[in-house]
């Protein structure tokens, strides 16, 4: 109900809408390059589907793109809000955490081991949870992203683990985007403070740099405490640093977060990940390209979980720490010497050289055995990709990738055909093979502490595969409508989650049988030469366990609504966020079955470029207080986490 | 239903309060808005031997662009007139001062920069792979924005100078 009413007043825009024509060619040149485009461009190049530049039409899945211009539209305060715009994609935030979920699957406790999240092409996935979290702990301040692609759909055949159900890449900014320093800072509801400070340039010569450093501070929402302690808290706090140079065609760059999260059970968690990575890319001779990327990491875990003796009412203390160090590697060749073939050769390698999980518990007498491990492996990767041109309109992707990992090795194909039907229509069909080994904390089951410390004695778990096939319509309607529409079905095999043998006891991961997932995601673009854009999506999903049961935490329905317009003058824009999610599963042992309700989120920012040197911005975010809650873990007790009601946020840039 | 009054009064009252203060940005076609920046390119450039009478905007491939490139006929660029001519082969590019290129293929940007050689003529395209090709400028399509890298390597090769405004304004210099 509340989504049709958006729907109607995108009408009303519509009717509002004027259009303004004058001469192009007499604009000036900085006026061109602030020129919109009133029809939905089909030659935008994206990256992240094959590893190829190729256009957003003619790419294998539905790739979706949002820019900084639509991350500054609508106000998004970090990744996992950027993400969850786009179709099929959904965040589950249990205040510890923000994870991401896709084609309707988003199991609590799972972080985020099911897509490949990267930042220029790196894996940024850390080596212990397999995890990459979309909240304050990513890497990268939100500011400074140019913009994201999300390809849905099995990647492995070119990524590797964890590519199961897509592939997210986030693009930095080049230095050049900032032209000088800029001081931005940012007061919002719940005692939130932001500033960060950048300086980006670029020299004659074409080398370019961009410094910057961001600092966070939450107070957050006031929580009953969980237990007789007196204390919860919910704050939220980090620092953020990226500095990035760019010659030629090679570049460096080098980024560092640091974030502790205050729980409403009185825990804290502590996280960083540091990065550092080179990459060359250019052509070696006539027909041959040349990919080279090293990186170094370090990304750290410490949470501490106080809990009440069941018998004295006590406090004790649990607390795990994870630290993992690898470097990686990456060399990809590219050769487009044949007319009707583009071929692709590459290879991976990953040495896990430090990986630590150790867990301590007061209210224990003994430490227990499995609390520490230190443990490193190396990872062997090659891969294979054609994109033959059978005819004018139709290509053919072709591929696979072999994997090696201590669970065993694995060869991941897929296949795709891409038929340009007409000038405004493309057609895809894409079946892919996908995987996930066990990661570390899986494997280990630490938590329980119950295992043994060796690996590969652990032969408990399994990696997890899944098969998909999707079929694609990219569609101009009309010159200034775009749809898209992808169809999907997939199969995952040894779906690999918690299990609880005693109901409140310790828990560990298994897999179990075969998950079945199907759905449709529609989403429709149009755009007037007054400037409005509006952006409809629909997703409807159903994703079933072998016996039939739907997954927790996996909604039937998603809508979101992303409409924008220029008010006043053409330097103000306004932007309206609607996102409708249907009911969500819960289980939990102290509720059992349940539902986290369903919802419709709304949020409106204002954004104006009042001068050269100045911008402000102001949101209010959950316009209509709507009350929800995502769902939690089965260990956690109640089935749901109620979720921030309306608050707001102004942010003011200063460019210098 | 009750928990739906608030809601319809503030989209109402959101209605009624924005619509009125709806106002326009700057959009533009696609074909058209390159077009522009291919006058603006012109404008920021410069051959060993400047065009006097005549600036020749040329384009070769596909003509879905010819009726876009019109608008430039009888633009003013410096003190000549510019003249739109669409050539047969890359051979003719001889006397040409700016070229669009908008091949059906790679293998066919090659060889149309093949045959232009080091002639001083400022090559243009918007084809995804064209800037490794050594096109001079290629435009890069963004969902919103049209922008521009520059390859200085390709443009000394031809001859040309491109001015300080261009390379302050392209998004990447190689």
């Amino acid at each position: 109900m509340r989504f049709s009413l958006s729907v109607a007043l995108l009408l009303v825009a519509i009717a509002c809408s004027v259009s303004a024509a004058d001469d192009l060619l007499d604009r000036s040149f900085e006026e061109l390059l602030n020129t919109g485009l009133n029809k939905p461009p089909s030659d935008v190049v994206v990256t992240t589907a094959t590893k190829s530049g190729q256009n957003q039409t003619s790419a294998p899945t539905a790739v979706h793109v949002v820019t900084r211009e639509d991350i500054r539209t609508f106000g998004y305060r970090n990744v996992g809000e950027v993400l969850r715009s786009l179709p099929g994609l959904y965040t589950t935030n249990n205040r510890q955490d923000v994870f991401l979920g896709s084609r309707g699957l988003s199991p609590p406790f799972a972080f985020n081991t099911r897509l490949l999240i990267l930042i220029d092409g790196e894996r940024v996935n850390e080596n212990i949870f397999d995890s990459s979290l979309v909240g304050g702990n990513f890497p990268i301040d939100v500011d400074l992203i140019e913009r994201i692609e999300y390809a849905p759909g099995s990647g492995s055949a070119i990524y590797g683990r964890n590519a199961m159900l897509g592939v997210v890449n986030v693009i930095t900014r080049r230095g050049h985007s900032f032209d000088g320093g800029e001081l931005s800072v940012e007061y919002g509801s719940f005692d939130t403070y932001k500033a960060r400070g950048s300086f980006g340039k670029r020299f004659e010569n074409g080398a370019e740099m961009l410094l910057s450093a961001t600092g966070f501070d939450r107070e957050g929402p006031d929580h009953p405490p969980i237990w007789d302690s007196g204390q919860s808290w919910d704050y939220e706090r980090y620092q953020n640093a990226f500095g990035k140079f760019s010659y030629g065609a090679f570049s460096f760059e080098g980024g560092h977060v640091d974030r502790w999260k205050g729980l409403p059970s009185a825990s804290v968690d502590n996280q960083t990940h540091t990065f550092l990575m080179s990459t060359f890319d250019d052509k070696i001779a006539q027909d041959w390209g040349l990919y080279l990327r090293g990186a170094y990491h370090h990304a750290t875990y410490d949470g501490l979980y106080p809990y009440k003796g069941q018998n004295n009412g006590n406090r004790y203390d649990y607390r795990e720490t994870t630290a993992g160090q690898w470097w990686d590697g990456e060399i990809r060749l590219t050769y487009t010497g044949w007319d009707r073939l583009r071929l692709m050769l590459g290879s991976e390698l990953q040495h896990n050289f430090h990986s630590l999980m150790a867990a301590s518990d007061t209210g224990l007498p003994i430490p227990p055995p499995g609390d520490h491990f230190v443990y490193s492996n190396f990872l062997v990767a090659g891969y294979l990709q054609g994109e033959f041109q059978l005819t004018n309109t139709l290509t053919l992707l072709a591929g696979a990738r072999y994997d090696s990992n201590p669970f065993g090795s694995r060869i991941n194909p897929r296949a795709g055909l891409i038929w340009q039907a007409q000038v405004d229509t493309t057609l895809k069909l894409l079946w892919g093979s996908a995987y996930r080994p066990p990661n570390l904390f899986e494997a280990a089951n630490i938590p329980a502490t119950i295992s043994s410390n060796n690996i590969e004695q652990q032969k408990t778990v399994n990696s997890e595969t899944v098969d998909s096939f999707e079929l694609t319509l990219d569609h101009l309607l009309t010159p200034t409508t775009r749809l898209v529409s992808s169809l999907y079905h997939y199969q995952l095999y040894r779906f690999l989650n918690l299990s609880y043998p005693l109901v409140d006891g310790p828990f560990y991961y298994a897999n179990s049988g075969r998950i079945r997932g199907k759905g449709v995601e529609l989403s429709a673009e149009q755009r007037f030469d007054s400037g409005i854009r509006a952006v409809l999506s629909y997703t409807f999903q159903d994703v079933l366990a072998d016996t039939g049961q739907r997954l927790t935490n996996s909604p039937s329905h998603m809508a979101k609504l992303h409409f924008s317009m220029p008010i006043f003058d053409e330097r103000w824009r306004l932007g309206l966020e609607n996102i409708y999610t249907s009911e969500r599963g819960t289980h939990s042992y102290l509720s059992g079955y349940g539902s986290a309700r369903d919802f419709l989120l709304t949020n409106l920012t204002v954004n104006a470029d009042l001068e050269k040197w100045l911008q402000i911005s102001a949101g209010v975010y959950n316009l209509f207080d709507s009350r929800y809650a995502d769902p939690l873990p089965f260990h956690y007790g109640p089935g749901s986490m109620p979720q921030d009601g309306v608050s707001f946020r102004l942010k003011l840039n200063l460019r210098f | 239903m009750r928990k739906m009054k608030p809601f319809v009064c503030a989209l109402l009252g959101f209605a009624y309060g924005i619509w009125p203060m709806a106002s326009s940005a700057d959009t533009a076609d696609e074909l058209q808005l390159k077009v522009a920046f291919l006058h603006k390119f012109s404008l920021f450039t410069e051959w060993p031997n400047p065009p006097v009478d005549e600036f020749r905007f040329c384009l070769l491939g596909q003509d879905s662009f010819e009726n876009a490139l019109k608008s430039l006929e009888n633009k003013r660029v410096g003190l000549a007139v510019g003249k739109v001519a669409r050539l047969a082969a890359a051979k003719e590019a001889k006397g040409c001062h700016a070229l669009f290129l908008r091949p059906s293929s790679r293998a066919e940007l090659v060889k149309w920069l093949d045959d232009i050689g080091q002639l001083p003529v400022l090559t243009v395209s918007d084809r995804r792979d064209c800037f490794e090709e050594g096109v001079i400028i290629a435009l890069q399509t963004e969902p919103n924005r049209i922008g521009f890298k520059i390859n200085l390597s390709a443009a000394r090769s031809h001859g040309l100078s491109l001015s300080a405004m261009l390379l302050k304004l392209a998004t990447e210099v190689r």
